[in-house]
C-alpha cells in the first residue's frame, strides 16, 4: 500500500547567527494521519526543527510538506496547510477576545461573517471553552489559554499541525483534557516534548533527536514497551 | 523607555536633550492612555465595530497589534515589576539598579514576543481580518472613565505646551 508523505525532510542543515549547529543533517518522514513526537533533551533541535517546517527559519536542505517543495515561491501556500502551537501561546493571540481570534482561523475559507461566528463558537464548544467567548486570552489560565489557542488554529483546519511543547505548563488534568481532544482530531501532527506522558497517550511514533539529528525513529508501541529507551530520553 | 533610548543615544552622539526626552515619554503615556482608556470606554464590541469600519486592511490590523501591544506590555510590566521584587529589597540605592534590569528586561520580552507574534501573524493570518460585533453597551460609567481619561489628556497636553 503506498503511503502519503506530509512531511519529507532531506539532509536538513541550520546554524544560528552565533555559530551554534543546531541541526546536523536532518531527514525525516511524516506520513499522513501519523502523529509523530519529537523527544530529545534541551537543546537537541527540535524546536528549530519545528520552526524550519513552517518555514520560519531558513537552513540548507530539502524541506517538502504536503507534496510542495520549500522555496520562495511556496513558502505562503505551505504556510497555509500548516497549523503552529507555539510553545509560549499567549504570543500567538492576536485578536483581542477568544470568539475573534478563533474566528480568524475559520475565516481562512472565507465564509460570509454570521456563518464565521457561528463557526467560530461551535469550535469553541469543541474545545470546552464557549464561556470565554468575550474573554482575552491573555486572562485565562494556561489551561484554557491552550485549548483557545489550539481552538484558533484546528479552526482553519490545517493539513498539518505543528506544537511546540504542547503540554508546556499544563498540569496533569489539564495535560489528560488536551491529549484527548488532540486524540480526537484526524490531522497529521509533528510535536516536541519531554513528556513520557504525551508519547505513550498520543503518538503513533516518537523520533527521538539528540545533537541536531534524528537518531532513531520507533512506533509509539515499541516506545511504550522498552524502559530502557523512555529512561534514555526522558 | 523609548524616552530613555533616546537620553543613551544623545549620550552616544554627544547630544544630550533631556527637554525632548521628556516630552517624548509624555507624548508616548498620553497615547499610551488614550488608546487604553478609549479602548476602555467603547468595550471590545465598540472597538470591533470601529476596526470593521477601516477599510484597509493593514490599518485594521496595525490598530489590532497596537491594542495587544499595549495589553501585553502592562501584563509584562506587572510580571518584571514583580520579578524583581522578589528579588531585591526596595531601598535606597536599590531603586537605581531596578530602573536598570526593569529596561533589560522590558526589552528582551519585546523582542522575544516579537519573534513569537511575527511567527503567529505569517501562519494564522488569512487575506482579510473582519471582526465579529457585539452589541455595544456604553454605561455611565464608561462615560465617567471616558471624561477622565479626557481630563488626563488635555492636562497633559497643556504641560507639553509649558
Amino acid at each position: 500500500m503506498s503511503t502519503i508523505n506530509m512531511i519529507h525532510i532531506e539532509n536538513l542543515t541550520y546554524e544560528y547567527p552565533d555559530g551554534y549547529p543546531a541541526l546536523r543533517g536532518v531527514t525525516l518522514n511524516v506520513e499522513k494521519g501519523m502523529r509523530m513526537a519529537l523527544a530529545g533533551k534541551n537543546g537537541a533541535g527540535k524546536s528549530t526543527l519545528l520552526l524550519h517546517i513552517a518555514g520560519l527559519l531558513d537552513g540548507e536542505g530539502v524541506i517538502e510538506v504536503a507534496g510542495l517543495r520549500r522555496s520562495p515561491k511556496t513558502i505562503a501556500a505551505i504556510r497555509n496547510r500548516i497549523g503552529f502551537l507555539f510553545s509560549q501561546v499567549e504570543y500567538q493571540f492576536i485578536m483581542p477576545d477568544v470568539l475573534n481570534d478563533v474566528m480568524l482561523g475559520v475565516s481562512k475559507k472565507q465564509p460570509p461573517a454570521d456563518d464565521a461566528s457561528a463557526a467560530a463558537m461551535e469550535w469553541l464548544r469543541r474545545f470546552d471553552i464557549e464561556k470565554y467567548a468575550r474573554r482575552n486570552p491573555l486572562d485565562l489560565s494556561s489551561g484554557e489559554m491552550k485549548r483557545a489557542a489550539l481552538a484558533g488554529i484546528m479552526s482553519g483546519e490545517p493539513d498539518i499541525l505543528l506544537m511546540d511543547e504542547p503540554l508546556n505548563n499544563l498540569d496533569r488534568e489539564n495535560s489528560q483534557v488536551l491529549v484527548n481532544l488532540l486524540r480526537d482530531q484526524d490531522t497529521t501532527m509533528l510535536f516536541s516534548t519531554h513528556r513520557d506522558f504525551l508519547v505513550t497517550e498520543l503518538a503513533t511514533h516518537c523520533a527521538v533527536m539528540e545533537e541536531g539529528r534524528i537518531t532513531m525513529v520507533l512506533t509509539g508501541n515499541e516506545f511504550k514497551k522498552s524502559r530502557a529507551l523512555r529512561d534514555l530520553v526522558f | 523607555m523609548f524616552a530613555a533610548f533616546s537620553l543613551v543615544s544623545g549620550y552616544i552622539i554627544g547630544d544630550v536633550r533631556v527637554h525632548d526626552s521628556i516630552i517624548l515619554a509624555l507624548k508616548i503615556i498620553l497615547i499610551f492612555n488614550i488608546f487604553l482608556g478609549g479602548m476602555q470606554w467603547i468595550g471590545t464590541g465598540g472597538y470591533m465595530y470601529l476596526l470593521n469600519r477601516i477599510p484597509s486592511v493593514r490599518v485594521r490590523l496595525f490598530f489590532l497589534l497596537l491594542g495587544n501591544n499595549m495589553l501585553r506590555i502592562m501584563r509584562n510590566n506587572r510580571e518584571i515589576v514583580r520579578q524583581i521584587r522578589s528579588r531585591i529589597t526596595l531601598t535606597g540605592k536599590n531603586r537605581l539598579i531596578i530602573a536598570r534590569y526593569y529596561f533589560q528586561n522590558m526589552l528582551f520580552k519585546e523582542l522575544y514576543s516579537m519573534q513569537h507574534s511575527h511567527g503567529a501573524l505569517v501562519l494564522r493570518l488569512g487575506e482579510s481580518v473582519s471582526c465579529h460585533e457585539y452589541e455595544r453597551n456604553v454605561r455611565p460609567l464608561d462615560f465617567i472613565l471616558f471624561a477622565s481619561v479626557a481630563g488626563y489628556c488635555a492636562a497633559g497636553a497643556m504641560m507639553l505646551c509649558l
